[in-house]
């Protein structure tokens, strides 16, 4: 075996010495000492050849407790992990060992090494297939194609398992129950309650925000009633001239305006509501199948009676100047002739 | 004209100008017109000679700037609006030359409402079939205004004219959107309710024709009274050629 020595550790960065024959780059490297009351063990890849008859190598774990002068064997080939049919449905770690805590390998098992030729062009297939998971999210959103390398979320983001549970189980009692069996994982289990809970949070934060537009919308609405109500004037100028001669007060010119405006915004509540519902309707049903949740509209019954009641009064305020405008309109405008000199 | 009968309606020294950017209009400056109950008067003049202002006045549409106007013996200077909308509800008539119905109420409806405004609904409503008979709009009642021809949306809007016994009939030209004998009807029908039920009707116009179913006819020109005639006796038309023509 070629064996060499540490000369220095940079880090992970590991410079070995051999003296009979340098190891290929790529070639793996393992250490395994006894270093006090522990037993280290290492492997590492060989990056560089430094001349002098030193490679430079990447440790694949924490170097911690190496020392300068320890052995270092050369493999002979970089690191090799096994493949086939063997491996389905287990974990590994990057250098091929399961990580499962199922049963070992077979020793027979096929290793491939990590560093190897691509396949040649006459060997690849000409076609783009799709390798469907049979998750939702990844299959249509991101899918991946067969034959390509993708990248697996891992390090710092946890993964994300949906339990389902069996009939009659309780769901605090299931995690309470991983909680016990897996303290090292860090599992963060969350009930439905709890997940509906703070989706709802998060949402209720959302429509906090939509209030202002709210408030906006409704000022912008009452400007549209004024305006309306005031371009009415003009053609009804002569209407309400004519009920002015006929004996209706200003005052009462003012509260047929008014009554206009309060009819009108009432009008625009009721059908606000109705199409608001079935719009939360569209969008939920169109956000379920689109995601696969279970959706349902709820209607804030609280903010629609609230609508309902202040609609009048909007109508109310957006008809003071309009009512104003029309009692102050010259009756003399009922007559024929009106246009005559003015 | 008997100076026994008291008078409806009596205007003097009316004047009133409007200002048309930096001008000043003259529109009436100083009429002074009498008209007893009972009578019915066509006030006659062409474009410009102020008779649609006279109309205003006489119809408390509009203030005088000087000059008063007395309907039915009450003097109406320096009431307040409400007052004078009052006094045009319960003691004035209108009709107009476009009848100028309310479209989405029924004929019944129309005619009902100053009376609804002045709150006498219930004492018209005992009246209207008299009143509806007269006018010959007794089967039309609950037609909408689209429904009806000309002539009988003018006897609908004399209905609503008279729903409330007003002291004096406004009419601003009356048969101008009708045709000759429709407008012929109408004027005979105002002619027979001063005859035979005691109306007062003011009615201006520039229809000779119409003008001679008037017991007088008042002349108009530049803001004046240019004149008036009797329409009884022979001279009558040659008076209201004379006035046109000069």
């Amino acid at each position: 075996m070629n064996k060499g020595k540490i000369v220095e550790i940079i880090g992970p960065v590991l410079d070995v010495e051999f003296t009979e024959s340098l190891p290929a780059i790529y070639n793996a490297l393992e250490i395994d000492v006894e270093s006090g009351s522990s037993r280290i063990r290492l492997t590492a890849e060989v990056q560089q050849h430094l001349g002098d008859s030193k490679v430079r190598a990447v440790a694949m774990d924490s170097t911690d407790g190496l020392a300068r002068g320890m052995e270092v064997t050369d493999t002979g080939q970089p690191i090799a992990v096994p493949v086939g049919q063997a491996t389905l449905g287990r974990l590994f770690n990057l250098l091929g060992d399961p990580i499962d805590e199922g049963d070992p390998l077979p020793a027979d098992v096929e290793r491939w090494p990590i560093h190897r030729p691509s396949p040649a062009f006459e060997e690849l297939e000409p076609t783009t297939e799709i390798l469907e998971t049979g998750i939702k999210v990844i299959d249509l959103l991101a899918p991946y194609v067969k034959g390509g390398k993708v990248g697996l979320f891992g390090g710092g983001n946890p993964d994300l398992y949906v339990l389902t549970l069996l009939p009659g189980e309780e769901q605090a009692a299931v995690r309470d129950r991983l909680l016990a069996e897996f303290p090292d994982l860090g599992l963060d289990v969350t009930l439905n309650a709890d997940y509906r809970r703070n989706i709802q949070e998060i949402t209720s934060q959302a429509f906090a925000t939509t209030r202002l537009l709210l408030f906006i919308a409704v000022l912008v609405a009452a400007l549209a009633v004024a305006n309306t109500l005031g371009m009415n004037l003009v053609n009804r100028g002569h209407e309400i001239a004519v009920l002015r001669t006929l004996g209706l007060t200003r005052r009462g010119v003012r509260t047929l305006v008014t009554a206009e405006g309060v009819v009108v915004t009432l009008l625009g509540a009721l059908i606000g509501i109705a199409f608001g519902a079935v719009l939360a309707r569209v969008v939920v049903t169109g956000a379920g199948a689109l995601t696969g949740f279970r959706l349902e509209p709820t209607v804030p019954a609280s903010l629609a009676v609230i609508a309902l009641l202040a609609s009048p009064l909007v109508g109310l305020l957006a008809a003071i100047f309009p009512a104003r405008r029309a009692a102050r309109m010259a009756p003399t405008r009922a007559l024929a002739s009106w246009s005559e000199h003015v | 004209m008997s100076e026994a009968r008291r008078a409806a309606v009596r205007a003097v020294g009316l004047e009133k100008s409007y200002q048309l950017g930096e001008q000043t209009i003259r529109a009436l400056g100083g009429v002074s017109l009498t008209v007893g109950q009972g009578e019915f008067v066509a006030v006659m003049g062409p474009s410009g000679s102020g008779k649609s202002t006279l109309l205003h006045l006489l119809g408390l549409l509009d203030s005088p700037d000087a000059g008063s106007v007395e309907i039915g013996g009450r003097a109406t200077a320096g009431l307040s609006d409400d007052e004078l909308t009052a006094l045009r509800r319960d003691e004035l008539g209108f009709i107009f030359q476009n009848f100028e119905l309310v479209p989405n109420l029924s004929a019944r409806e129309n005619v009902l409402l100053p009376a609804e405004v002045s709150g006498r609904l219930a004492e018209a409503e005992r009246e209207l079939p008299a009143l509806a008979e007269q006018l010959g709009i007794a089967d039309r009642l609950d037609h909408r205004p689209r429904q009806l021809s000309g002539g009988q949306r003018q006897r609908v809007a004399l209905a609503r004219a008279l729903i409330n016994h007003p002291v004096v009939v406004l009419a601003d030209e009356p048969t101008g959107n009708l045709d000759s004998r429709t407008g012929g009807e109408v004027l005979a029908l105002l002619r027979h309710g001063v005859d035979a039920l005691g109306w007062t009707v003011i009615m201006v116009t520039h229809d000779a024709a119409a003008a001679l179913v008037a017991d007088r006819i008042v002349f108009l020109r530049d803001g004046l009274v240019a004149g008036e005639t009797a329409t009884a006796g022979e001279g009558a038309r040659q008076r209201i050629e004379e006035f046109l023509a000069s």
